[in-house]
């Protein structure tokens, strides 16, 4: 992942609880992050590329990971893949992993029973609880053709928000079915009741081009927010 | 984290709601771009409640904020500084009352407690460049500045981060004054700079 947290807890809470609170969510990404990066040797998505360890003998989580990553590659024929080209036996499940990871690390705050709250990974998004009883969350869309615009504000109570895109870097997607350039959009946001999903359709929305919003609305509760 | 100041994750919270206060900041463009080394200043008025930093240019400093800017930023990250690996994930926070803009300084200088954020690569995809955020807060302890150095390695990106620096220099002090909580689709940069600028908060001292 190697990216940037954010968290935002708008409760009355001691400092030190909300210490410990933080730190329990910086480990357990931390821990994803060892299990699931392509760039870290040890990791054992690594050891799976470099077959030092078979799929049936990795962890529970990676289990996880593949099995809802097969289901979307499945079912958005082929837009979203893990596989850098259709043939390769190589795996990189990045695009999947930090939206999941966000998700399954901000459930530790749910469990401490934090009522108004956020967990943010590099611009993506677990809300819960609104910032207070009566306010949602707002969370701005960047702009991806100025980044220091916002083309809207989405309002969520608790839910995901993840954007897709080529903000500030330039086109950053590849269609791995005709290893173009997704160029539809510039940036494909969606919002739903969870980020891994949110996280892995904009991807595959992104990647789809205009079929992709006909495509996501078979899903329940997910909306899109394209920006072209 | 353990010294981390609720009041002061108040001022910059989210991190990442960085580029909320993008609305207001239509002029902050004005930097050319003469090297591959680029440091860019911004200052408000303590009282950044009132969008101070929305009026002016990226390296004009608010005649109420006194002299003390001079200190020049490093054009380089400072040699001695810890940097914490790569996939460091710093935290901001806000606990109660965040984004309230109730908080205010009593007026004293700018700059009397300086902090040296990490060192904190600008990585999407790949690594190309550095950057490191430079915080003055005054004696109450507010931040009433941010400055950053970076440094990348190709013509393209150094466009963007001409572009782009200036502007979360003023929306690291100006924050509250977003009317989000955060934003969604920032990358590498505005990562970057936040992780840097939260170092420098949780170390201050």
């Amino acid at each position: 992942m190697g990216t940037t947290a954010s968290v935002h807890v708008n409760d009355d809470i001691a400092p030190s609880s909300f210490d410990d609170a933080v730190r329990e969510i910086q480990a357990e990404l931390e821990r994803l992050e060892q299990m699931f990066s392509v760039y870290r040797d040890t990791s054992e998505i690594s050891r799976i590329n470099r077959g030092e360890l078979h799929l049936l003998d990795a962890s529970p989580e990676v289990l996880d990971v593949m099995d809802a990553c097969s289901w979307l590659e499945q079912i958005s024929n082929g837009a979203f893949s893990i596989r850098p080209k259709p043939d390769s036996g190589f795996l990189n499940p990045s695009g999947f992993v930090k939206g999941w990871a966000t998700e399954r690390a901000s459930r530790l705050w749910l469990e401490r029973g934090l009522q108004h709250w956020y967990v943010g990974v590099g611009g993506d998004y677990v809300l819960f609880g609104g910032f207070d009883s009566e306010t949602p969350w707002t969370i701005g869309i960047i702009d991806p053709r100025n980044p220091e615009m916002l083309v809207g504000n989405v309002e969520v109570v608790s839910g995901g928000i993840a954007t897709s895109g080529t903000a500030e870097r330039g086109q950053h997607l590849w269609n791995p079915k005709t290893g173009g350039l997704a160029d539809s959009f510039l940036s494909i946001t969606v919002t739903g009741p969870r980020l891994t999903w949110a996280d892995a359709f904009a991807t595959t929305v992104f990647v789809m081009g205009e079929p992709g919003l006909e495509w996501i609305t078979q899903f329940e509760g997910y909306s899109v927010l394209p920006v072209r | 984290m353990s010294n981390m100041n609720p009041s002061f994750a108040t001022r910059i919270a989210p991190a990442v709601a960085l580029a909320g206060v993008g609305f207001v900041l239509v002029n902050a463009l004005d930097k050319p771009i003469s090297a591959s080394t680029q440091s860019t200043d911004t200052s408000v008025a303590n009282n950044a409640a009132n969008n101070a930093a929305a009026t002016g240019t990226a390296d004009t400093t608010p005649s109420s904020v006194p002299a003390v800017q001079s200190t020049p930023a490093p054009a380089q990250p400072a040699p001695a500084q810890p940097a914490p690996a790569q996939a460091a994930t710093p935290q901001t926070a806000a606990p109660k009352a965040a984004a309230s803009g109730t908080a205010t300084a009593t007026g004293s200088t700018c700059g009397a407690v300086v902090s040296t954020g990490s060192t904190q690569n600008i990585t999407e995809r790949r690594t190309y460049g550095t950057i490191v955020v430079t915080a003055k807060f005054d004696a109450s302890g507010t931040l009433c500045k941010a400055s950053a150095s970076y440094q990348v390695w190709d013509n393209r990106s150094q466009q963007i981060e001409a572009y782009v620096v200036p502007i979360l220099n003023k929306q690291a002090v100006a924050a509250k004054s977003a009317n989000v909580n955060g934003v969604s689709g920032a990358t590498a940069v505005t990562m970057a700079y936040s992780s840097s600028l939260q170092y420098a908060i949780d170390h201050k001292g």
